[in-house]
Order: C-alpha cells, then structure tokens, then sequence
C-alpha cells in the first residue's frame, strides 16, 4: 500500500515536472537577457594546537585541523525563470549531533561513501529552479512548514512548489540521515551504534494571500529503512530501532492593515518505535494509507496559538504552545514534549521615543501529563534603552528565570540577572569620545545534584570602554577596555575572578581598498587561592578588495594560555601551557551589481 | 473406582506437587525501568529467569499470567490467558526478556488512566508499580493446566518518565556584547527532572554556526567548539576566541545528560541520544540594545 502511495506520487510528480519543461518550451519569446547574482569562493580554516607538556592531556583541539568550504551560491535568471544554487560542501566529516556522533574519526572507520558526502548534514548541494509560480527544489533543502510540523532538520530529494494565485502546493521527499553500519573499535572500546536510512516525505496544501493570510494542512512522514543496516547491534549499546513518524496538521495564520496579526496550529503525530514489532495494538488503530502502526505506537496531539498587535510605538502579544507527552516530529527530533508554555510580551516607546521598553513573562509547566509531578518555570525579562540626551544613554536589562519541582526529589534553579549600561559621549574640534560602563548582578541558585542543599552563584561583572575617534584620521579606529569578573560559588566560598585589559586598533586604506585589524587581548584568571593563570589572545585581520567585486577576507587568532598551579597535583603540569592558532581566509566573488 | 484410576490419580498428583515444588522464578527489573514499554524488550531492561527441575526431561508448555499492581496491590492490568503466548521450556534455566512476561499486547486494562498514558506517549505514567506473574504450565500430553507457583511472583519498580534539562541561559535567540562575552560566557540549564538517585552528568556542547549554515546543520556536523561534563547546572565558559566577525558570531548549544553508566537518557528519537532542545545564540561586536531577532549591525540573524 506504501509503495503503491509512493509510485503514485513519483508518476504525479513526473507528470507536473514535463509539464513545467512544456511550459518553458512555450515561453521562449521572454526576454532571454541572462543575468547572475549571488557568490562564489571558498574558504580555509586552519588550526594548530601544540601543548606543553604533551601527557598527561590537560586541553584537547576544538576545532578540526584543517577544514576547506566551497560556496558556489549563485542565481541565474532568464526572464521569469530562476536558478538559484546553493552549495555549500566540504570533504571533511565530523558529525557531532548527528551519525556518526564524532565516531567518524576513529582510524579505521570506513570512508564516508558518495551517498553519504550528499546527504551529510555538512554539506549543502542543493538549487531551486522556478519560473513564475512553479518551484522545483532539489538536492538539500531546509524545509519548515510550520512550528508542530516540519521542521529545523534538512534533507537530500526533490520536491515541487505550487503557488498559482491563491492556491498553496508543496511537496518534498529527501534522505534526512543515511544509513551507517554499526562500528566497533577494540583498542580504544569505542562502538559506533550505526544508523538506518531515514526519509521523510511531507506536503502541503492551502490557500494564501502573501502578507495577509493563511490556511492549510501539513502532512509529514518520516520512516527509517529496516533494510538499510546489515548488522544491527543488539547488546549493549545497541542500534537504535528504525522508526516511523506521521503528523497531520492544520495551520492558519493572518496579518491586518491594523497591525493584528494571529497564527494557530493543531496537530497530531503517531509514532512508531520500533517499527519492525509485529503484534498489533490494541490501544491504537492503523491509519491507512499513511502509517500503520504496532504495539509500540502512539498517537498524541499538540497546539500552537499567537495573537496580538503590532503598532508603530507599541506591540503587544500573546502565544502558547502545548506539546502533549508522545507528540513527536521526526522534523524537529529534539524538541522537548508534555509541556505548556505560555508567554505576554510587549514592545513601547516612550518619551517623544526616547526611552524604548521590550519586555516579556511567561510560564512553562513541564511533565505536564503528570500532574503530580509538574515542573514550573518562569521566564521574565525586560529591557529598557534611555537616550538622556545626545551625550547621555542608558541600557538596562532584566532577566529572571526560575526553575522547580515539588517534592522529595524536588529541585530549584533560579536565577537572577540585572545589567546596567551607561554610555557618554562627548567631542571637541579634533576627536570625539565615547566611554561605556557596563555593570551586571547575576544570583543564581540551583538544587546540589546529590542533597537537597542549594548552591549560589553570585557573579558580578564591571567593563569600562573608552572609544575615542580622531577627525583628522577617518581611516583610524582604536578601543581600549578593562573588566572584572568574579564568581562566588557557596557554600565553601569558591571564588574565580577574571581581569581582562583588551586593545584594539584598526586602519582602513581606501585607495589600496584593505582594511586591517587588530586587537591584543591579555587575561589574568584565579580560581580561588591558585596562582593565576595567565592568557593572552592577538588578532589579525585583513579585508582587501582584489577588484570590484572580488574580495580576500583572512583574520588569524593566536592565543597563549599558562596555567597557574590549579592543574597540580601532578607537579608536571605546574605553569602547564598551551598554544593555539586559527587561520580563517575566504575568497569570494559576488555577481551582479 | 478400580485401582488402576487410583493409582492414576495418585501419579498425576505427585506430579503436580513435583512440578510446583520445582519451578522457581526470579525476576530483575532496572531502576528506573525503561520509560516506554517497547524497550522492555531490551535485555538492559532486566531480564527473568524461570528455573525448571524436572527429572524427566520433557519439554514443558507455559503461559505467564500477569497482573500489573499499584503498590496498594489495586490490578491496573492483566492478562488475558486465553490469547497469552505459549512457551516450551526446559529443565534448567529458562531466560525470558521482561517483554515476554509483561505481554503488552494482551493486556486488559483496569484503569483508563494508564491506558490513555499508554496510548498517547507508549509509557507508563510516572509512579511506582509492581508487575506480578504466575507461571501456567502443562506437560506434554496433558492439556490440564495448572498454576505451577505456589504464589505469584511480584517485582515492583519504578517508572520515571524524565525531561531532559531545559536551556535556561544564554537566553534563546540573543545577542551577547563582544566586550563582556570575549572573556566569560555563562551557561545554565535546568536539572534532568524528576532528580535521579544516581548523579547524572551533563554534557556541554556549543557548536559555532557558520555564515552559510543553519543552527541545526551546525549541529548535526560541526566539530564542537566547546565539550564538558558538568555535575552542576552552571558552566563559566572563557571562550578565547575571535568574536571581531563584523557581522557576529552565532552559536548553537545543547546539554548531553548521561546516566551513571555512561549511557544517555531516552527520549522519543533513538537517534537523539539524550541531546537537551538545543537553543542558539550570537556574540554581537556592534553597539549596544540589539534585540534577538534583530541582526547584529547589518549583518547575521539568529534564526
């Protein structure tokens, strides 16, 4: 029945896709006048770590030591017809949050094959032709339809998008995660679970009056390959089972000449967790021809709801979100469900628009199935920017978050954030001043993991920046600035203070068309009654402008960190120290204009 | 009656004192038991035991007849031993995967709370339980069925449907000023709820976010910038690194909770391996009061 749904698709498909190249065959007496746009380049990071002493390990690489993108951005149009390209790819593989986790550089881990350079998340091989109302994406694409629905994760496949006057088609089918063998490295007892191959197929289909409204229903299915895999592991840790995901969900959204605006969504998933359990549910029907479920489905519900309005000096709006506690999207795999989250925000100008307020409260009640077991959160900011006079503004922010559960294994993090942000300016006849205070209190409170007993966390943060411009050297700009960080964890009083002396210059050269700069960074940190550690950070950088419209982008960071004694006991790592490097170029040209 | 079905009775008697005398079931279950009642099919699970002696050799057939309990003992579910699987077993050890014993998909629920949890997010609700199980059994040639423990065998555990931690700060989608943010970047994320009795470990990651990548692309393939284990809800990040992109630096973040074990904590993709929703963030070398959605000066956007 799947497959039958499938072929049915892909003939439609082809059919709507020799109907566009007719129409293209039609409509060749539009004008044939090429034009490009967009970019290409490439690009190179580098980077170089070097330890002393080199055992024990006491800082590990954060980057890859060598990594190249290639960007070939461009959109070539002909009249009504677009082709916009959109690749972006490298060779290297990392894979952190996705298969194979990091694993991938284990040695002897098997290459990376075609199938799965494409289809890697690192890279983007993707163009999106269309003429008129008519859009074919291919390759990787990103595709959100909606907040319950799909989603934050891309996907390798083609698609087709209708927009004819009113009328909303959308349709994509793509590989979201190819398949992996499980691996498992002796020497180092590190196993590589594997993964199967995962498409997700979705459309969508409504009405819409661009800017002002609307209304239509989303379908995403998500399903892994069980075939795809030859070994699955089954011990400890074992391969994940293939699954199945189905979401149907109705969405409409609206915008007024007035300012109002409001956009609801209802949904429903079923999910399957194991999709090659063969007992049928007695709790849960099949939903032919879309999925058919097991004993290990479920079926939950989910809605989204924002409304308010939107004025020249004051917004005002209202959104919740309810996940119930099985609703899942293999569109948006991390999203957290059984929730209900609830938020008032607003936005005025005051003061002949001088003072501006942007502040927002809510609530989030977690666990929400388990009434017993409620977890609540509030969430509550706010931000105010005070311009006094043309010499004399000021920028506060306020943040409260506070986390906690009841009961006997009831926990509590809250925390506290206040920031206060003067700045004074201030010129005569040959340079202008600029010098910003920034002062934040941050308390922090949160429940030890192992008793009931509260930790605080009290940290203050002072910066002062003096910014001065000489108007007898335009091209010239230097900052200089100081800061004091301290954290106060109790009980046991631990302490770490951080003091930092920054300067920066940079110097533009209009007729060479290069624009340099620097910044020296020196950072003394002691935790508690250790010796400091000392650091210091230089930065280069470097814009040229090759020709018009060929530019040469390259900044290097060095950083230089000593250790004080925190690192002993062993003694070998007193005054411990490393060396890191980063170099960035890029190459790029941009069409058009 | 003649002496023949005396005697005939008097066997089959022996033997059924015999059997039941003979037969012993231990059952483990892992604290927490698994949060959806698919991955009872998991020997990490737990696993039962059914220890048969029996002189004679032959394969015996059995049924598990179980009741699922409130602590008080109140029957949320049990079974229906006409549609319950028949297993061959041997004298000796008889190793079963908890699945076996729970038989999901021949539960009659007594009450619609559980089933309706059951139905919409395939867990139990949170709460303590005890899962009880009487061994039916036969012997070959004989379609009598007798119950072959004395009394039934009752485990409880606990089910904890855990919510991985919540990222509380770097507030999602805000802008952070490069003056401050170049020395110290603080992190906060809610504990994993409900509290274990085992200490879990939370693992930091941030992932940068390139110019022409998306915050979850970023994720799924980047090397991470940052990778700790924290015990505490708080990490002090000194980032060390260049945040003079003129148009921002853009940060993706997620906290890892991993059990005593090592292993992550299960949620509803198996794929997703105890990642918190991650949340994004950028560090903005421009003046002051830039909100979240807007762009830092004229360049990126945190999406």
């Amino acid at each position: 029945m799947t497959n039958n749904l499938y072929t049915k698709s892909k003939t439609i498909f082809i059919l709507i896709l020799l109907l566009v190249v007719s129409k293209f065959a039609f409509t060749q007496n539009d004008s044939l006048k090429v034009k490009v746009s967009g970019t290409i380049g490439i690009s190179y990071e580098g980077y170089r770590l070097s330890t002393n002493p080199e055992t024990p390990a006491f800082y590990t690489a954060r980057r890859p030591n060598d990594l190249v993108r290639i960007l070939f951005q461009p959109t070539i149009s002909i009249g009504n017809f677009k082709l916009p390209f959109n690749f972006s790819f490298s060779p290297m593989r990392n894979n952190f949050g996705s298969p194979p986790f990091g694993f991938g550089n284990i040695p002897g881990f098997p290459k990376q094959t075609f199938k799965q350079w494409i289809t890697n998340p690192m890279n983007n091989l993707g163009m999106n032709p269309s003429y008129k109302w008519i859009e074919i994406p291919l390759g990787t694409q990103y595709i959100k339809y909606s907040e319950l629905s799909t989603g934050d994760v891309g996907a390798f496949g083609y698609g087709l998008n209708l927009t004819p006057g009113k009328f909303r088609f959308r349709f994509f089918n793509g590989i979201n995660q190819q398949a992996y063998e499980p691996f498992v490295d002796l020497p180092s007892n590190t196993s590589f679970v594997g993964a199967y191959k995962r498409t997700l197929t979705m459309a969508q289909i409504g009405l819409e009056k661009a800017g002002k409204y609307f209304t239509g229903f989303n379908i995403v299915r998500g399903v892994d390959d069980s075939t795809s895999i030859v070994s699955p592991l089954t011990g400890n840790p074992a391969t994940p089972k293939p699954q199945e995901n189905f979401i149907v969900s109705f969405v409409t959204n609206f915008k007024s000449e007035k300012g109002w605006y409001g956009q609801t969504e209802i949904g429903t998933t079923i999910a399957t967790r194991d999709i090659m359990v063969n007992a049928v549910n007695p709790l849960l029907k099949n939903f032919n021809p879309f999925i058919t479920t097991n004993l290990s489905s479920f079926r939950d519900h989910a809605l989204m709801a924002t409304f308010g309005k939107k004025g020249k000096n004051f917004d005002l709006g209202f959104s919740t979100k309810w996940l119930g506690a099985g609703y899942y999207s293999m569109g948006y795999p991390f999203v957290q469900n059984d929730r209900l989250d609830y938020t008032l925000n607003t936005r005025f100008n005051a003061w002949e628009n001088k003072i501006n307020v942007v502040a927002s409260i809510g609530q989030r009640i977690g666990n929400f199935s388990d009434t017993a077991n409620h977890t609540s959160q509030l969430i509550a900011n706010a931000n105010v920017f005070a311009q006094f006079s043309e010499h004399f503004s000021v920028n506060a922010n306020y943040n409260n978050f506070g986390f906690q559960t009841s009961g006997l294994l009831g926990m509590r993090n809250v925390g506290h954030d206040l920031g206060l942000n003067p700045t004074y300016t201030w010129y005569n006849t040959s340079m202008s001043n600029l010098l910003s205070l920034t002062y934040n209190w941050s308390k922090y409170d949160e429940t030890a993991y192992n008793n009931m007993n509260v930790t605080t966390n009290n940290s203050q943060t002072a910066m002062l920046m003096y910014v001065p411009s000489f108007f007898s050297k335009p091209n010239f700009s230097t900052d200089a600035s100081i800061m004091f960080y301290q954290n106060t964890t109790n009980p046991g009083s631990i302490k770490l203070s951080i003091w930092t002396y920054s300067l920066s210059a940079g110097q533009n050269f209009p007729k060479q068309k290069l624009n340099i700069k620097t910044q020296l960074q020196y950072n003394v940190t002691t935790v508690n009654v250790f010796t400091p550690s000392k650091n210091v950070m230089l930065i280069l950088g470097a814009d040229w402008n090759l020709a018009k419209r060929l530019s040469w982008n390259t900044s290097l960071s060095m950083n230089l960190f000593k250790y004080g004694d925190e690192l002993t006991p062993p003694a070998v790592l007193l005054g411990a120290r490393y060396f890191e490097n980063m170099l960035k170029t890029a190459l790029v040209y941009r069409f058009g204009n | 009656m003649n002496k023949l079905s005396i005697y005939t009775l008097i066997i089959f008697t022996l033997i059924s004192v015999n059997v039941i005398a003979q037969v012993n079931l231990n059952i483990n279950i892992s604290y927490p038991a698994p949060s959806y009642l698919n991955d009872w099919t998991y020997g990490k699970s737990g696993m039962a035991t059914l220890v048969l002696n029996q002189s004679d050799g032959q394969l015996m057939k059995i049924k598990f007849q179980t009741q699922l309990q409130n602590t008080n003992g109140t029957v949320i579910a049990s079974s229906d031993n006409a549609n319950a699987a028949v297993y061959s077993v041997r004298s000796g050890a008889n190793v079963f995967t908890l699945d076996k014993l729970l038989q999901q998909e021949n539960l009659r629920f007594a009450d619609g709370n559980v089933m309706r949890s059951i139905q919409t997010s395939g867990k139990l609700p949170a709460g303590n339980y005890q899962l009880c199980i009487q061994v039916l059994g036969s012997v070959a040639g004989s379609t009598r069925v007798i119950e072959m423990l004395k009394v039934p065998v009752c485990r409880p555990f606990t089910q904890a449907n855990f919510q991985l931690p919540y990222l509380l700060f770097p507030v999602d989608k805000t802008w952070l000023d490069a003056a401050t943010a170049k020395s110290v970047i603080t992190f906060r994320w809610s504990s994993i709820v409900p509290r274990t009795k085992e200490y879990v470990t939370y693992r930091l990651q941030v992932f940068e976010v390139k110019a022409d990548q998306r915050p979850m692309q970023a994720l799924r393939s980047n090397m991470p910038v940052l990778s700790v284990d924290v015990l505490n809800t708080q990490y002090i990040w000194r980032p060390q690194l260049n945040f003079n992109e003129a148009e921002g630096t853009v940060f993706i973040w997620t906290i890892q909770t991993i059990d005593m074990k090592g292993n992550p904590i299960t949620t509803s993709d198996g794929y997703n391996l105890g990642w918190s929703e991650p949340r994004v963030f950028g560090v903005c070398n421009k003046p002051k009061n830039t909100q979240g959605e807007e762009a830092c000066g004229s360049g990126r956007k945190l999406e």
